[in-house]
């Protein structure tokens, strides 16, 4: 290998970026060429101090407390701007999905090690169940598992495990659903059941309370959960989606290599509901603001809040 | 004023502030590196969430990674407002060396990182993007191209020339800083 072609490859061999036969022939120019070594060494240096330096910038810096506040204004003010798009604003199923399979997979735009740190927004379909026990097995301690009963079987949910959260959880539910959702973070937890054949719907969101978080409960019908102040609001039309697109096949092609628990197929497709006589239940518990919006009846969505309760933590460590 | 409005759809809701918090460090992080100002990393914040929030429907799974879609969202924004406004470089006192052993070794360190961030700022918007997705997002030459939507051997290029110009950079304004390497 001559120098100058020598010297195009430095930086990649650094990034890790060059195949094993172009590896080892520049490291073999290297142990002969001192004038090539040295630039190596020079580049080397400076490849570290600007990832050190963006490191020891960026990490101590935290969104602001009021981000999701102002965030929040900024939302309404464009909805109550464009109120003819209002319904095409659905986050789909298929999203968080597909963020689950890049988790799993060490999808194509996170390096393994790191996907587990970010692990944060999980989805479970019951009927639908992702596997999860060789995913346990791997990350060990680094993640709280918990588990759900939902009202076809439950699944387990996971959030890192330095979270001190623990998500609540229906203990009773009223008979029809057939379908639950899960989503986790480090501040949010989004529990979803429905049935698309009878447009059944309850939605129970559980934020953690910051803050700078506008907390105040909004206006509507005063009531108690299990004696805490609570207000309803009713009257309220949703049109719903939860739509499943097939996996990605970019995901799939690109995991290392590493032997892996496949996916069980997802099936929850196209499913929609509407939702003319919805209520949202607003109230604080446990230092979260909990919504719960449903077109249950108020006396069955006043029992759903009174039984929510801890999810149940999986504390032994799995199984490889 | 709630999470919830008339008409809004209270799913899409639960799932976009689950979305928000899971994301929002990582892309202040990245507009703070990109745009070399708090103050508009904020605003880029907002900005930016709202650019996904409003295109979350014609994001498809099928033809990339969220993430690639996220980080595409935020540099394109990051590279238009700065574009629109002249930026600062990065002031001092934005130095964090509570965390070190000494004194001495916290100057130092420092200096060093503000040399960087210096020499970083001079830097066309295309190479210091590539040194962030790089060596802060940690993004492989393939998803920094994806990101980027550009060939993987421009990336390769950027890469390249990023480097080795901020090494001539740090060269002649510290020469306190060891590069290792002989005259050429």
């Amino acid at each position: 290998m001559k120098c100058a072609e020598a010297r195009t490859k430095l930086i990649p061999l650094l990034d890790g970026e060059l195949t094993p036969a172009e590896e080892a022939q520049l490291q073999h120019h290297l142990t002969i060429c001192v004038s090539c070594r040295q630039q190596y060494l020079a580049l080397q240096t400076t490849i570290q101090m600007v990832r050190s330096t963006l490191h020891s910038r960026a990490e101590p810096l935290e969104a602001p407390a009021t981000a999701w506040s102002h965030l929040e204004a900024r939302l309404s003010q464009e909805i109550h701007a464009a109120p003819s798009e209002q319904d095409t604003h659905h986050l789909h199923l298929s999203s968080f999905l597909e963020i689950l399979t890049n988790l799993l997979k060490g999808g194509s735009a996170m390096r393994r090690g790191k996907a587990w740190a970010a692990l944060a927004v999980l989805m479970i379909t019951i009927g639908v169940m992702i596997s999860v026990p060789a995913v346990r097995a791997q990350v060990g301690g680094l993640l709280r598992w918990f588990r759900f009963e939902g009202p076809a079987g439950g699944g387990e949910v996971a959030v890192p495990g330095s979270v001190e959260f623990t998500p609540l959880r229906p203990t009773y539910l009223p008979a029809g659903f057939q379908a639950m959702a899960v989503g986790l973070n480090p501040e949010v937890a989004s529990l979803s059941y429905w049935n698309a054949a009878t447009q059944q719907i309850l939605i129970i969101d559980e934020t953690r309370m910051g803050r700078s978080q506008q907390n105040a409960l909004p206006s509507g019908k005063r009531m108690k959960v299990n004696g805490q102040p609570a207000v309803l609001v009713t009257g309220l039309q949703r049109n719903i989606s939860f739509v499943q697109l097939p996996p990605t096949p970019e995901a799939a092609a690109q995991t290392s290599g590493e032997p892996e628990e496949p996916l069980a197929p997802v099936t929850v497709t196209g499913e929609n509901i509407a939702v003319f006589d919805g209520k949202l239940l607003v109230w604080h518990a446990d230092g979260m603001r909990i919504e719960m919006f449903s077109n249950l009846s108020e006396e069955e969505m006043i029992k759903v809040a009174e039984s929510l309760a801890p999810a149940e933590e999986i504390l032994d460590t799995p199984a490889p | 004023m709630g999470i919830h409005h008339a008409g809004q759809d209270p799913y899409t809701q639960a799932s976009f502030t689950a979305l928000f918090h899971q994301y929002k460090n990582l892309v202040f992080r990245t507009a703070f590196l990109l745009l070399n100002s708090e103050q508009e990393a904020e605003d880029a914040l907002q900005e930016i969430f709202l650019r996904v929030y409003k295109a979350l429907p014609s994001f498809d799974p099928t033809k990339g990674a969220f993430t690639t879609w996220l980080y595409r969202i935020t540099v394109n924004y990051c590279r238009s407002r700065r574009r629109r406004h002249v930026l600062p470089t990065f002031p001092l006192e934005n130095a964090r060396p509570s965390d070190l052993a000494n004194v001495s070794e916290c100057v130092e360190r420092a200096e060093n990182e503000d040399i960087v961030l210096r020499a970083m700022a001079q830097l066309s918007d295309d190479l210091r993007t590539v040194l962030v997705l790089r060596y802060y997002l940690d993004l492989s030459y393939r998803e920094i191209a994806d990101v980027l939507n550009i060939p993987e051997g421009t990336v390769k290029s950027r890469l390249d020339r990023a480097v080795k110009t901020l090494r001539g950079e740090l060269k002649a304004s510290c020469p306190r800083i060891s590069l290792q390497e002989a005259d050429q």
